[in-house]
């Protein structure tokens, strides 16, 4: 035990992390994983490393991700002015629908979208989406920009193997984060080099802020530092 | 008179019983609504989960699964059980390592769960045909469907007593087991009576008259 660390990664290959093909599109994605000094019994992301994820991505960046919450809360403090916190997305037309039912993929979801580290922090506990299920996903976006336009085959699409492909191709969108194996580690790619700097600078600091030490590790040593914590 | 066996009326009643075992969330006592069941609760990508065995809430926030793939905590590929929130209960941690008959109980879940629900459509199947062919139609309907009530009303009966037992022997592995065979158990003790149950309701006015009450005036 080494006390509280995040750890990155910026050269995983391995498909044991379970984010698609890393080895296609080496150095886009970073992983980010964590041990607490103590070992949790329970699966999950601690609050601790939750809090430091949804500070880091909020203080960067309009966070949007898959919500169960729906159109519960309103236009809250959490929303821009003119910004929806909820969005629900449908597939239209019939056709659409009938392939996503046959797909076994959903023909709607709702998306929340947030500054408020509070509200971003649900990402990791949303059971109808579950993180460590790896049925989660967080699009990145300007902070003070609209929400970007997304479908439900992107939101679709940004959970499966194809994610970093699709979230290259997304108009609007900074950068998306998703779980990787068993939601023990998160999986982040960013569409520019300085928006990916100004991320982990970002992470680094909120880290250190909350007594986390910041490690940059090849991926062996993040694989052993995760088995190690 | 010996019955031949194109006599003996076809009934669903095992198939439906095993199968249903699959289906029905199977409770176990004294874990606040945790349940057995062979899916996850929520939505997971299109690409499915790796895990096959769940006792969970009805939220699946709280649950045990059992998983293979990458262990964060092993540093390598092996079977294991991933928890949140229910280490009191089953005193396992998560990414705790299968042991010795995870694998089987990891491969018995899958087939389980993919020949379970076939098995729920054969058993409906055999049930709709024996209704059709029998000569009183409405008394076998009554019966194949009170057989079916009385299999889920088994199920979680003898289930919910097997995941007991199963607990008392081993947390986990063993509350599962527990709990399928003793749905199973009841499913079939269950259909029985639930058919049998019928049977005597349904014939229970066969013999019955009714008289004409006399008219008394004033």
């Amino acid at each position: 035990m080494t006390g509280p660390v995040i750890a990155v990664c910026h050269d995983a290959r391995g498909r044991e992390w379970q984010l698609g093909p890393l080895d296609a599109s080496p150095g886009h994605v970073t992983l980010i994983g964590w041990t607490c000094g103590w070992r949790s019994p329970d699966a999950g992301v601690p609050r601790e490393v939750a809090s430091i994820l949804a500070r880091t991505l909020t203080a960067v960046a309009r966070v949007t991700f898959l919500s169960s919450a729906g159109g519960r809360g309103g236009a809250t403090a959490e929303s821009a002015p003119g910004v929806d916190p909820f969005r629900s997305l449908a597939e239209s037309g019939l056709r659409a629908r009938v392939r996503a039912v046959l797909a076994g993929e959903p023909s709607g979801v709702t998306l929340r979208s947030t500054r408020d580290a509070e509200a971003a922090a649900e990402l990791f506990e949303d059971a109808e989406y579950p993180w460590w299920l790896q049925g989660q996903v967080a699009v990145l976006s300007a902070p003070e920009a609209p929400l970007p336009e997304l479908t439900v085959g992107d939101v679709v699409a940004l959970t499966t193997d194809e994610w970093v492909d699709r979230a290259s191709r997304l108009d609007g969108v900074s950068g998306v984060v998703r779980p990787g194996v068993d939601g023990d580690i998160v999986g982040a790619v960013t569409n520019a080099p300085p928006f990916g700097r100004l991320l982990l600078d970002t992470l680094e600091r909120e880290a250190g802020d909350a007594g986390f030490r910041y490690l940059t590790l090849s991926e062996a040593d993040f694989a052993r530092h995760l088995a190690e914590g | 008179m010996t019955e031949s066996a194109s006599d003996v009326p076809l009934s669903g009643q095992i198939p439906y019983a095993v199968g249903q075992a699959s289906v029905v969330r199977i409770p176990i006592p004294g874990t606040d609504r945790l349940c057995i069941e062979f899916r996850p609760r929520g939505r997971i990508p299109p690409k499915g989960t790796s895990s096959t065995l769940f006792l969970q809430d009805p939220t699946g926030k709280r649950h045990l699964r059992l998983d293979v793939g990458w262990n964060t905590k092993t540093g390598s590929y092996d079977y294991h059980w991933n928890q949140a929130g229910v280490h009191e209960t089953f005193k396992i941690e998560n990414h705790t390592a299968a042991g010795r008959f995870g694998p089987s109980l990891y491969r018995g879940a899958k087939w389980f769960s993919y020949l379970g629900r076939r098995l729920v459509v054969v058993g409906a199947g055999l049930d709709a045909i024996s209704i059709v062919q029998a000569s009183n139609r409405m008394k076998r309907a009554t019966e194949v469907v009170a057989g079916w009530a009385g299999a889920w009303v088994g199920c979680k009966v003898a289930g919910a007593g097997g995941a007991a037992a199963g607990t008392a022997v081993a947390p986990g592995p063993g509350t599962a087991v527990g709990g399928v065979v003793g749905c199973i158990v009841g499913g079939i003790v269950g259909y029985e009576a639930g058919s049998a149950v019928a049977r005597v309701v349904y014939d229970w006015p066969a013999g019955t008259t009714f008289t004409h009450l006399l008219a008394t005036g004033p």
